[in-house]
């Protein structure tokens, strides 16, 4: 199985050679997986590089993600809201799913500030969900945990279906 | 209030069961990305607020908002929305024609001074006192003003009215300008694309309708609702455009295999839409999917920015500018953990996905 080691590997490599003199590039930054942890069954995390930060979603034991389904959308729900995941393929290390966070990721000046919007990420996505304030009636729903609700349960058991 | 109906009750005359009005509800409140709870906060908005008359005005464009807007997804949206907003004076969907159009228009501003929403579809030329757009035997640009005087807010449908677009591309010699140009002192909605989805604009006016108050907006102009996220970050081909797999030529392998069209000129990574999560057509594809690059059609100035087949080149810039909600400034090590905290939470609210039902 594919861990953060080999994940910095495989996209060294693309820096190398697919990506290579691509105005994409913020050439202060490296690539580096970071903060990936155990999140039901799969190991989630999130992946610098210098064209893109993702969150990463790597398969579990059970997954079979395969080369088909890349491009499929899937939902993932953690505590601080409900994410949407594509499904990727990678001919060396198998399937994967990716939430962007940035890219291009031409807004960081340094990768010591790359990093620590990741590790902050990272933390705010796993902190409970608050009130959404940019809808104005959005507030009476405020009371109810959104982890507990029956769709979600389900969904997150079943790690949200892709359509 | 007066005498004026409301939405359900227009509804029910045009003949459109409850059923049909509901599911109109909850679609809406998914592309609003609401949630299902929402619906019955629509329904019920729709069923006791008066309907709001809307002024809808074409200046210099081609109608394609028009076509777009009537052809939205639910079918319902046709027979509600049209007739619930109650388009008081558009000229190319209303039965009158002639001096009694024109008269319309009058009637409904006097009704309605200070009610009324007032939608543009294209922009005045300003060139020659305005000559390159008449309507009704005057400039365009004085009923633009006219109209603008008394309303509560104003829409601008399309790139043309939010950004110039085709007619105010270089050396544009009718000298176009979009309409904030010329109205100042009014709350502008930008609803940039050409022509915007469906789904968007009839979102907009839900919203308006449903909560009595215009959607927030970014430093553009833009409903964020709509307008945060580029179409590059919920792109479907994504993963392949990490993993640096481009198409290099057009039908080439890469091209067959669905790659990224980045190479060959997609601007999706600068524009901001929501193509690449509504789609078009009831959802059934968008230009990526076909195999085309995006255009940025709905981004300022798309057709002075080079060919649509130029590879972007010029992003560092105009990326950072462009993010009306990000940061707005480079991310430094040394300025502390503040601003990195910001952009991720900033980030992490971008990603988040709110509606609960099918995108």
């Amino acid at each position: 199985m594919i861990g953060p080691a080999q994940l910095e590997q495989r996209y060294r490599q693309i820096e190398r050679e697919q990506m290579a003199g691509l105005p994409m590039l913020n050439p202060a930054l490296s690539v580096r997986a970071l903060g990936f942890r155990e999140f039901e069954g799969r190991r989630l995390g999130a992946l610098l590089t210098p064209w893109f930060m993702n969150l990463m979603l790597l398969p579990g034991e059970d997954d079979r993600w395969c080369e088909g389904d890349s491009g499929e959308k899937r939902r993932l729900l953690l505590p601080s809201g409900s994410y949407e995941f594509i499904h990727g393929w990678d001919a060396h290390f198998g399937g994967y799913c990716a939430c962007s966070l940035f890219s291009p990721v031409f807004e960081f000046a340094d990768q010591a500030a790359a990093e620590a919007t990741a590790g902050a990420a990272l933390a705010a996505l796993f902190q409970a969900a608050e009130p959404a304030t940019d809808v104005p009636a959005e507030k009476d729903l405020a009371g109810q945990p959104q982890q507990l609700s029956r769709r979600g349960f389900l969904t997150g058991l079943a790690g949200g279906s892709a359509r | 209030m007066s005498q004026i109906e409301t939405f359900y009750e227009v509804m029910r005359r045009q003949g459109i069961t409850r059923r049909s009005f509901l599911k109109y509800c909850s679609l809406t409140a998914a592309a609003l990305g609401l949630g299902p709870t929402f619906a019955p906060k629509i329904a019920n908005a729709m069923e006791t607020k008066p309907r709001t008359p809307v002024l809808w005005l074409h200046g210099l464009e081609c109608t394609c908002c028009s076509e777009s807007f009537i052809r939205s997804a639910h079918p319902l949206v046709k027979d509600v929305v049209l007739s619930m907003i109650s388009l008081d004076y558009d000229d190319t969907l209303m039965a009158a024609a002639g001096h009694q159009a024109e008269q319309s228009l009058e009637d409904t501003m006097k009704k309605y001074k200070g009610e009324y929403i007032l939608a543009v579809e294209g922009n005045p030329p300003l060139n020659e006192d305005g000559m390159f757009c008449i309507v009704g035997g005057k400039p365009f640009l004085d009923q633009l003003k006219h109209a603008a005087k008394d309303a509560k807010a104003i829409i601008a449908w399309g790139s043309c009215a939010s950004w110039g677009c085709v007619q105010a591309a270089r050396p544009n010699p009718t000298q176009a300008v979009p309409i904030h140009k010329v109205i100042t002192d009014k709350p502008i909605i930008k609803v940039p694309g050409c022509p915007p989805i469906a789904e968007v604009m009839t979102g907009v006016i839900t919203y308006m309708l449903t909560f009595g108050c215009i959607p927030e907006l970014d430093r553009q102009g833009r409903p964020k609702m709509f307008y945060s996220q580029r179409i590059h970050d919920k792109c479907y081909r994504r993963p392949h455009f990490d993993a640096g797999q481009f198409v290099e030529h057009w039908d080439d392998e890469g091209a067959r295999k669905g790659y990224c069209l980045y190479k060959v000129g997609c601007k999706g990574p600068t524009t901001y839409n929501a193509c690449s999560t509504v789609r078009w057509n009831e959802g059934t594809s968008f230009p990526i999917q076909a195999g085309h690059g995006c255009i940025g059609c709905s981004e300022e100035g798309f057709w002075d920015k080079g060919s649509f087949y130029d590879r972007l080149s010029n992003i560092q810039q105009f990326g950072i500018e462009q993010n009306a909600d990000q940061i707005g400034m480079a991310v430094a090590g040394g300025v502390g953990a503040a601003i990195a905290g910001h952009a991720a939470v900033s980030a992490i609210k971008r990603a988040q996905h709110k509606g609960e039902q099918e995108s």
